[in-house]
């Protein structure tokens, strides 16, 4: 056989004459994933403390209508609205109730805001939205991933490194998690998705029938958010979550922030139990390997 | 980074509106959120061309994405996409192994979402598709990966050379039998039968 040192003694069939094969071999370019699939991974990723949100360009990043846009419209008409409904000044309980449309810039806004204070985010780093459209063929849908890749995922801590820490300190921090489970911290608590801001302590129902109820990511934040400070409340919420989701997307994500919390609650036999359960549920899990190295 | 790729050929009979890894840009710095804004898309259907069932993909992307960045400082700098698509094929290769332990036939695809009963030309596409899977599954692992990474991915002899860590002479011959393999299986297997109705008609 002729020694191989040239591409063109291969020509690729796609680069040949149209037959059954080469058709074939085209259709294998339109097999993967859709914008939502790819917007969910990159969401299981930012939970997962990577961080794969991209700097947006110098542009964008010159115009604060763009960087305070959408969060500043949203805020000011969900206060608005709240004030008309209500009649009476907006509290983060009034804010919850207004419509589910208005909830969403609030609820990210605000956790801009407090990634921003808390992580130093870049200048421009308001919740970086990721281009993903780089594939021609799937057509503008796929352009931007719009489906609540909300993947600003600033807080890149691993969750083992959380649940470890929260197992041997209990002093309160400056990092995300302090500022979530601060009340005193104004910029952060009326704002907040609802579940964190009332990690202090609450026992009451999270959410009620007349709230819309969180997203899964939002959920899931939540309770990371929480994890180190109060990693009972933590479990508090990926319970919620698996009532409100039990067959949601992100079931691998919530088992895993329940393991952790339970660890770090000391509650070894009962995160072994699900940590079980789990490998039995997701035997070819991504996080199969952090699981075992929480329960080390 | 990429500097093996710089240099390939234009493909003929390729119009801008394909898919084509090689014509896409490529990342200024070895980021993760480059290589996830770039890549990750390629990654995951790879996985799917590697056999992977579409239900258990984006796990399987995620385990993919996870090594990319904890190995992220290890990487030389040579040529990313030969680095990236060989952890995309030892996860796949994994995965089909331990599919195999558990007895399971990882050849199902699950529907398209959206893919509405009266597009004819997306249901014949997907037969198409599934049919090559099929025949895909008879060609064999190692000659498998090699075609797929160049005839649909499109990466450089070089790169696929590193990609699945064997010799650049291994990898021609293996594409090259890859190829007969596949004529053979497809002869094999039914055309769909959508096709097939055309093909009555």
């Amino acid at each position: 056989m002729k020694p191989v040192d040239e591409e063109q003694e291969l020509t690729r069939l796609l680069a040949q004459e149209p037959s059954p094969l080469t058709s074939s071999l085209a259709a294998l370019r339109d097999h993967g994933p859709d914008a939502t699939e790819l917007a969910s991974l990159a969401s299981r990723l930012a939970l997962q403390g990577l961080d794969v949100s991209v700097s947006q360009p110098p542009s964008t990043r010159a115009n604060p209508w763009k960087k305070w846009g959408w969060g500043g419209l949203g805020g000011v008409s969900a206060v608005v609205i709240g004030l008309a409904l209500r009649g009476s000044p907006s509290s983060p309980e009034a804010t919850r109730a207004v419509t589910p449309a208005a909830r969403v810039p609030i609820a990210s806004a605000a956790v801009t805001t407090m990634q921003r204070g808390a992580v130093s985010q870049s200048a421009g780093g308001a919740e970086a939205r990721m281009a993903l459209g780089d594939s021609p063929s799937r057509g503008s849908a796929d352009q931007v991933a719009t489906a609540g890749a909300t993947v600003s995922g600033a807080a890149s801590i691993a969750l083992v490194e959380e649940a470890k820490g929260a197992t041997s300190s209990a002093k309160p921090s400056n990092n995300v998690h302090g500022l979530a489970n601060n009340p005193s911290n104004p910029s952060v608590a009326p704002a907040h998705t609802g579940a964190a801001a009332r990690a202090a302590g609450s026992s009451a129902p999270l959410f009620t029938g007349t709230v819309a109820p969180p997203s899964e990511m939002e959920l899931l934040r939540d309770a990371r958010l929480v994890l180190r400070q109060s990693p009972a409340r933590a479990l508090e919420l990926s319970d919620e979550h698996g009532r409100l989701y039990p067959q949601g997307k992100m079931t691998q994500e919530r088992e895993l922030i329940a393991v952790s919390a339970l660890v770090a609650l000391g509650r070894r036999t009962a995160a072994l139990s699900r940590a079980a359960s789990f490998e039995r549920q997701f035997p070819m899990s991504p996080y199969r390997r952090q699981m075992g190295e929480l329960l080390r | 980074m990429d500097q093996k790729t710089a240099g390939d050929p234009p493909l003929p009979g390729l119009d801008a509106s394909e898919a084509s890894p090689s014509a896409m840009p490529r990342p200024a710095a070895t980021d993760f959120p480059e290589i996830f804004q770039h890549h990750a898309r390629f990654l995951w259907r790879t996985l799917m061309n590697l056999g992977v069932p579409s239900r258990e993909a984006q796990d399987l992307c995620q385990e993919v994405m996870i090594i990319v960045h904890r190995r992220l400082p290890e990487f030389d700098g040579q040529s990313l996409r030969g680095w990236l698509y060989a952890i995309c094929v030892r996860v796949a290769s994994d995965y089909r192994r331990s599919a195999r332990a558990r007895r399971e036939i990882p050849c199902g695809e699950l529907p398209d979402r959206g893919a509405a009963p009266d597009q004819l030309e997306q249901l014949d596409q997907r037969s198409e598709r599934q049919r090559l899977m099929r025949a895909l599954e008879r060609v064999g692992e190692e000659k498998r990966a090699a075609l797929v990474l160049y005839e649909v991915e499109e990466l450089t002899l070089a790169e696929v050379s590193e990609a699945l860590g064997v010799p650049l002479q291994t990898v021609y011959s293996r594409i090259k039998a890859a190829r007969q393999d596949l004529r053979r299986e497809l002869e094999r297997e039914p055309q769909g039968e959508l096709g097939g109705a055309r093909e009555a008609g």
